[in-house]
């Protein structure tokens, strides 16, 4: 194959490639798991979950939640000024971290569910 | 203590050796271990000792890294600019000269890192708050003036940046584990392998020639760097690699051996102060340094001194023993055969990333790879491509 050719080849494999990326962006959806489920999942696994409020604390630029559901508690760090009632039910859209040897969820987005 | 810190060093060194000399294998992999083991190493090891190894292997790391991107053509994303004059070097059998002027760059970082840590200290947390929030306009700029340094097409540079920044936005938003492995190791290092087994690239015979460094070319790149470098260490998505070609307009046309050391000054200052920012600034731009904040919560006096001891001590330990390694390679580089190494390297980089990121790490792995062909076949500058960071960087700021 001529320089020529396998240059135009690279980039249309670059531009599908970009493109295949993009839509795998846009239809990507996170896992629905349960507290359970946390310890056993490795970083950056995006997932969905359902909890209480138990109790927040906000810090400067970030706050830590600690959330509730029927099999336990986990941590929530959120980066927003985004505020909560206490006991409120939530659903989290977010990343999973390690921080001192414990999971937590590093929120993208929080829902708060309206009963 | 003593002794316990001494044995931190050596067994830093031994794993910086490791990870600058494997491409593909990073010390924030290695950071993130420790990391994960902490819990557990707390019970035999003290923290400040876990942070002494951390240190050790990242400045061992910076010394070493520059050795498989210009003998192999596989950067890691630290040193991915290094390729690019370094395999000139190569291709003219002085790769180990390039080497030591990399080397001599990292050694030189060592008395600016001294200074600049109190400066950092006292001065840089009360302006920082202000530097942060003209970040995405120093980052727009900078893209801005590297595009204009494109002589061949300013067209396709304007293009790679763009396609590279989709690429980087697609891949840092797909929630992949280590991302950037195979974005960079695509972009910089998978790119120059299948460039040099498709061109079926001759190494010539390696020779191990003195280097001369003048006391202009000293006096210059040092006056660039300190320039430059501190003020890099704390902003994102700039690399040693941008940050050496924006530190290089500082001097006036700089030739390929004070670009090479300016690298090596910038790669070195970077890590090293990496470790201080986090401290002063509550930020940090390196995994190591992160990975330190989480070990030892926050840094007293004697944290930073022993921090700089161990940069100072383990820095002078791997200028000698790069000098001795890069020696090695040069030494057996004609022995083996080059297209075979560099298929060998590509496979291992695609295992790895397989490991890492899995699937759709692979995706991107194969498409940062072509777009780092065509952009090598294009004959423009690869610099363009870290719009795959910038561009996200920018971004992030904005919104």
């Amino acid at each position: 194959m001529s320089l020529k050719k396998l240059k135009t080849l690279s980039l249309i494999i670059s531009i599908l490639g970009i493109f295949t990326l993009i839509i795998l962006n846009l239809t990507q959806q996170p896992k629905e798991i349960t507290t359970n489920q946390i310890q056993n999942l490795t970083d950056n696994n995006y997932v969905k979950i359902q909890g209480q409020l138990k109790e927040s604390k906000i810090f400067d630029n970030f706050q830590i939640l600690t959330i509730n559901d029927k099999e336990g508690k986990f941590t929530t760090i959120l980066f927003s000024e985004q505020q909560f009632q206490k006991n409120s039910s939530l659903t989290i859209i977010g990343t999973i971290q390690t921080y001192k040897d414990q999971k937590q969820i590093q929120a993208e987005k929080i829902i708060e569910n309206v009963s | 203590m003593f002794l316990e810190i001494v044995l931190a060093i050596i067994l830093g060194i031994m794993t910086g050796t490791i990870t600058g000399l494997v491409p593909g294998v990073h010390i924030n992999l290695i950071s993130a271990i420790v990391l994960s083991s902490s819990l557990f190493l707390s019970n035999l090891i003290s923290p400040i000792i876990l942070m002494i190894f951390i240190v050790s292997m990242a400045i061992t790391h910076t010394f070493l890294d520059f050795i498989p991107s210009i003998y192999l053509g596989a950067p890691d994303p630290d040193s991915v600019l290094s390729i690019l004059p370094g395999h000139d070097f190569l291709l003219k059998g002085k790769a180990h000269s390039a080497i030591l002027y990399t080397l001599y760059g990292s050694l030189l970082a060592l008395p600016i890192i001294l200074i600049f840590t109190p400066i950092f200290i006292f001065f840089l947390p009360p302006i920082y708050e202000h530097i942060k929030t003209v970040i995405p306009i120093i980052l727009i700029l900078a893209s801005i003036f590297l595009i204009f340094q494109e002589k061949n097409s300013k067209v396709w540079a304007v293009m790679i940046f763009l396609l590279s920044g989709f690429l980087g936005i697609s891949t840092l938003n797909l929630h992949l584990q280590q991302p950037l492995l195979p974005l960079l190791t695509g972009l910089f290092g998978g790119s120059s392998l299948i460039s040099s087994i498709i061109k079926k690239q001759k190494i010539p015979k390696q020779q191990l020639v003195k280097i001369k460094i003048t006391k202009k070319q000293l006096s210059r790149t040092i006056y660039s760097a300190s320039l430059s470098a501190p003020i890099f260490s704390f902003l994102p998505a700039l690399g040693a690699n941008q940050s050496a070609i924006i530190s290089s307009q500082i001097i006036k046309n700089p030739s390929q051996e004070e670009f090479l050391i300016l690298l090596g000054i910038i790669n070195t200052v970077i890590m090293a102060l990496s470790f201080i920012t986090l401290q002063t600034i509550s930020y940090s731009r390196t995994g190591a340094a992160i990975a330190i904040h989480q070990i030892t919560e926050s840094l007293s006096k004697e944290h930073i001194i022993l921090i700089l001891l161990t940069v100072i001590v383990s820095g002078i330990i791997s200028f000698f023993l790069g000098k001795q390694i890069s020696k090695i390679f040069a030494h057996n580089l004609v022995k083996i055969n080059y297209k075979k190494v560099s298929i060998t390297i590509l496979a291992f980089l695609t295992i790895t990333t397989i490991y890492f990121s899995g699937i759709i790490g692979l995706l991107v792995f194969i498409t940062s790879n072509f777009l780092g062909l065509f952009v090598i076949l294009l004959g423009v500058k690869r610099t363009y491509l870290m719009g795959c960071l910038m561009i996200p960087t920018v971004i992030f700021y904005l919104l």
